[in-house]
């Protein structure tokens, strides 16, 4: 009796021992490729914070089926830096999926090693137009590009600025700044281009160096041209400069709207003060209407503001948002789906994504042109905000539904009363 | 727009000072050690560094920081000077150069790693501040700078040719030999110069702390131009920093307003080249000094 | 062997080319440009230009590189040769900026800010491979030929020349040697290495913007390759490159960030102060004795 009951114990033992066991499956490890020296280094770093976050919720829910996922992480400074980090993740380590890389020129190269080698490249943070037009197969971008960013803040200037002022686009006088990187190019371009096909008098396009020590001929064309509504794209110390030297002239517009990067940043309010609210900036925004999140998004994006606040000491602006949602829809919707880092499966996961507006923390939705189109690998769904500073804080202005406050301070008041 | 260009040369002198005030260490280092010191700019970038620190933690304005800021500085170049430049002083010229070049890129790397990328910023009532004058804008922070500029430069003009210290260096500087077989200690000199130079620089960043974004890379951005003053004014002379400065700030703010203002870096990359071409040793420069032979 | 492994030897033998142009100039010459990322950009962009925009075959880029940059350095040297020492290097410090300005405004021609991607069509008529080793082939075939110019200039009476100009250019001119035409041939021998080197890079790398081939970084870690190899002898650029390439590839995994950059600074500092013979020199100082 006691034998057979002993026996009859291990044989149940074991048959739980054994689902027991294959609960600890081995973990999957992902490439992760971000500038982390350099000039780039403060985003680059941040959208790298934002996907370890993504790679922490996951794991703590158990992993993507089972499996805990591991980033091994590549610093990617300059574009041939990319490409030999690229090549020890795909070649050493032997990876076939890798997130990366914030800047675009970085993105070309590295994806371009990633791509001959028939892994996955995913982009979580790169704007230029042209890395979805190479016909890549395994290239995603979930970010919107850098043309859409611009388009945008024409549009807000007519559906939000002229609107609030009451009067027509033609009767109002647009200058467009921005420094003369790939970035800040495209952005402007695409936000002339749009606000001439609007109707507004677009005085002039002006670009200058970002690392330049003095904005003041820049300040003062303003100051002759006298726009009403000023778009810009800027660097960082260009950024403040230019706001500081508004002031130091006597040069007031009624809207100031920035195209995102240092515009979206805290140290932007921080070298401000109280000067900083009314000044809009289109990017996509961390921040938005929860009422347009569905619940769960809503849910998981309040997780990762207060797990990031945790682990990094402040709150995560748009960079780092971005950085989490690519990453947790890689290893939520898709490696979940694909079940496996097999290049061809993920890829096909890939292209079944399909989830609608609201569906990720920042309110994009998630599916990605195929095979045919032009932008093959594009998120279609993911799109730039408008912001405004309120408080010295950022809220969202538009769309409406997204907004979480209404615009104000349009006309923006004179230097003195700021 | 001819309305506008008494305002461009007032904003352009003012930032001239800004220039001025960033060569004058420059080039009495040059003068005095005949070294260029490729790491003038991250000197200045510590300086902003230990501003910000005294701001952000004990709430001291960035002006009177200097008082503590700049003896810190004082005391580092001696060092530096002691360790790196002595041994150097008569190398090969690539030796020299990448001797200060490695510190440079050490300093940086040091403040990425202390303290990261962020850019911080120093607000307070006069950052966005300006005098009205004539119905022209000054910008205060400007302002002060272009005072600083004057001052400092008047300052070791004063020393260099009334003191007994001053005429003990200039003699230095024309025939180290016979000055050290008249008593003049050249080693101590040579320090003192070197820090000096490098005290300048943390006065000029206290001074600029208030006007742009401190981050470890600010120094590489704000010395080219300041070797761009130095070999317009004089390798050397401190009365031609102070002109080469006011010079470049001008011409770059009339280039930027009336033809275009990405142009503005170019005039000053253009005014190197000329200066180089035509007159070598600059507008106060003893012609034959850009000849450093060790002869 | 493992791609990853190849493309550090490619890396290792490219900045060996590199710091090898470059030492003909300093090492050799005393000319301590600070420009040499101009003659690289420029033979990078040739052949990206070249293929990209125009179609032509990346020899055709080559050859087109190696008469560009060496005009150009026939340009830049006739301004530059009067002044000596650091006012020299301050002087080619002008020239990759002047270049990169130049690469981010004529967009037609090439492409701005955006830079270029170059499409990977494999075959020889492109010079791009599938295979990795014909570019660990091609990388190495470029450092020998470095080498091989090195020492023959070593040799020969170019490298006499040029030393007792670097040594004492008045004395040397007395003697009848012209420093002026001297200067220029070893210029213009180094700017045409060093474009073949931005011409491989281009090949390899596939994508090339202004910032990343005009930086200040490429100049000063081809001069750091020699200064820590031995400045002035043939071995000293590959030595050097042997050694911080595949250093820095590590030291990219382990530290990343600032700390990796400190060392480098730190390391260069050191080769200065300590050892500025670098390795091979000191090691053939101590076979003297």
């Amino acid at each position: 009796m006691n034998i057979r009951r002993a026996l009859i114990a291990s044989a149940a033992l074991t048959c739980l021992w054994g689902p027991l066991h294959a609960q600890a499956q081995e973990a999957w490890k992902i490439g992760a490729l971000y500038p982390l020296t350099g000039p780039l280094a403060l985003l680059g770093g941040e959208n790298l914070n934002g996907a370890r976050i993504a790679v922490e919720m996951i794991n703590q829910q158990g992993g993507v089926n089972g499996h805990k996922i591991e980033l091994v992480t590549g610093d990617a400074s300059t574009p041939d830096k990319a490409q030999s980090e690229a090549e020890r993740l795909s070649s050493l380590e032997n990876l076939k999926v890798i997130t990366g890389t914030y800047s675009s020129g970085l993105s070309y190269a590295a994806s371009q090693v990633v791509e001959r080698r028939g892994g996955v490249y995913w982009e979580t943070g790169g704007i230029s137009d042209g890395l979805t037009k190479r016909g890549f197969k395994n290239y995603f971008r979930i970010v919107f590009t850098a043309s859409q960013n611009g388009q945008l803040a024409a549009n807000i200037s007519r559906e939000v600025i002229a609107r609030q002022l009451g009067k027509d686009p033609k009767d109002l006088k647009m200058m467009v700044i921005h420094e003369d990187s790939d970035y800040g190019t495209s952005v402007a371009a695409a936000a002339e281009q749009r606000a001439k096909e609007l109707g507004f008098k677009v005085a002039s396009r002006v670009a200058y160096k970002a690392t330049t020590t003095d904005l003041s001929p820049l300040v003062l064309r303003m100051k002759a041209e006298a726009p009403n509504i000023v778009i810009a794209s800027s660097y960082a110390n260009d950024a403040l400069l230019i706001q500081r030297q508004m002031k130091q002239l006597g040069v007031n517009v009624d809207a100031f709207v920035g195209t995102g990067g240092i515009y979206g940043l805290s140290s932007f309010g921080e070298g401000l003060g109280n000067a900083v609210n009314g000044i809009f900036n289109t990017e996509g925004a961390a921040t938005i209407n929860t009422a347009a999140l569905s619940p769960e998004s809503a849910k998981q994006l309040a997780d990762f503001k207060q797990r990031f606040e945790k682990a990094y000491g402040k709150t995560p602006s748009y960079v780092g948002t971005q950085g989490f949602v690519g990453t947790y829809v890689l290893l939520d919707n898709v490696l979940r789906k694909a079940n496996s880092l097999d290049p061809d499966k993920v890829r096909a996961a890939a292209a079944a994504v399909d989830i609608p507006a609201g569906g990720t923390a920042l309110g994009w939705g998630v599916k990605f042109a195929g095979e045919g189109d032009p932008m093959r690998g594009q998120n279609v769904r993911s799109f730039p905000v408008a912001q405004q500073w309120q408080g010295s804080k950022l809220v969202v202005v538009s769309p409406d539904k997204m907004k979480t406050a209404s615009a104000i301070l349009v006309p923006l008041p004179a230097w003195d009363k700021r | 727009m001819l309305a506008i260009l008494p305002q461009l040369l007032v904003s352009g002198v003012l930032i001239g000072g800004v220039y001025a005030l960033l060569s004058i260490g420059l080039t009495l280092i040059f003068g005095v050690l005949r070294v260029v010191n490729f790491a003038q700019g991250e000197f200045i970038m510590l300086a902003m560094f230990g501003a910000f620190w005294a701001n952000a933690l004990l709430g001291i304005d960035p002006y009177l920081s200097a008082i503590v800021v700049v003896p810190a500085i004082f005391m580092l170049g001696l060092l530096v000077e002691r360790f790196v430049i002595q041994r150097i002083l008569f190398a090969a010229h690539s030796m020299q150069i990448f001797a200060t070049f490695g510190l440079s890129v050490l300093l940086q790397n040091l403040a990425l790693t202390l303290w990261g990328p962020d850019y911080r910023s120093v607000t307070t009532a006069y950052t966005s501040l300006s005098y009205s004058f004539l119905g022209l804008s000054l910008s205060a922070t400007s302002l002060f700078a272009f005072i600083a500029a004057i001052v400092m430069a008047a300052g070791l003009i004063g020393f260099l040719h009334f003191t007994r210290g001053g005429m003990a260096l200039r003699a230095m500087v024309q025939n180290r030999y016979a000055a050290s077989l008249m008593g003049v200690d050249t080693k101590r000199l040579n320090r003192l110069a070197f820090a000096c130079g490098v005290a300048c620089a943390a006065v000029c960043g206290c001074i600029l702390t208030p006007m742009y974004y401190t981050f470890p890379t600010v120094g590489v951005d704000l010395i080219i131009t300041g070797f761009v003053v130095v070999v317009l004014g004089g390798m050397g002379s401190v009365a031609g920093a102070v002109v080469g400065g006011l010079i470049i700030g001008i011409a770059q703010t009339l280039t930027g307003f009336y033809l275009s203002v990405e142009f503005k870096d170019v005039v000053a990359l253009l005014l190197f080249i000329v200066i180089l071409l035509v007159r070598p040793q600059g507008l106060f420069g003893r012609k034959g000094a850009e000849d450093l032979g060790m002869k | 062997m493992n791609d990853y492994y190849l493309n550090i030897i490619v890396m290792t033998c490219l900045w060996a080319a590199l710091s090898g142009a470059w030492n003909l100039m300093a090492g050799y010459g005393g000319l301590v440009s600070l420009g040499q990322s101009a003659f690289f950009g420029i033979g990078a962009y040739a052949t990206a230009v070249l293929y990209a925009t125009y179609g032509f075959s990346p020899w055709v880029g080559l050859v087109a590189g190696v008469v560009l940059t060496t005009s150009t350095a026939v340009l830049i040297s006739w301004p530059c040769f009067r002044l000596r020492g650091a006012f020299f290097s301050l002087a080619t410090m002008v020239f990759p900026i002047v270049t990169e300005i130049i690469a981010n405004n004529w967009t037609d021609v090439t492409r701005g800010f955006t830079g270029i991607a170059m499409n990977f069509k494999p075959g020889i008529e492109n010079f791009m491979f599938q295979s990795r080793w014909a570019y660990v082939a091609a990388a190495f075939l470029l450092m020998l030929l470095v080498y091989g110019v090195t020492r023959w200039i070593h040799r020969g009476r170019l490298g006499l020349y040029l030393i007792a100009v670097r040594d004492d250019q008045d004395a040397a001119e007395s003697m009848g040697v012209e420093p002026v035409r001297v200067k220029l041939l070893i210029t213009m021998i180094s700017a045409a290495l060093t474009s073949l080197g931005g011409f491989l890079y281009a090949q390899y790398i596939l994508f090339l913007d202004p910032p990343s081939v005009f930086s200040i970084n490429i100049s000063v870690q081809i001069a750091l390759f020699s200064l820590i190899g031995g400045l002035g002898t043939p071995l000293g650029p590959i030595v050097g490159s042997l050694i911080m390439t595949p250093l820095d590839g590590l030291l990219s995994t382990v530290l990343g960030g600032g700390p990796r950059l400190l060392i480098y600074g730190a390391v260069l500092l050191g080769v200065v102060l300590l050892a500025p013979q670098g390795v091979v020199g000191t090691l053939q100082a101590r076979w003297r004795k």
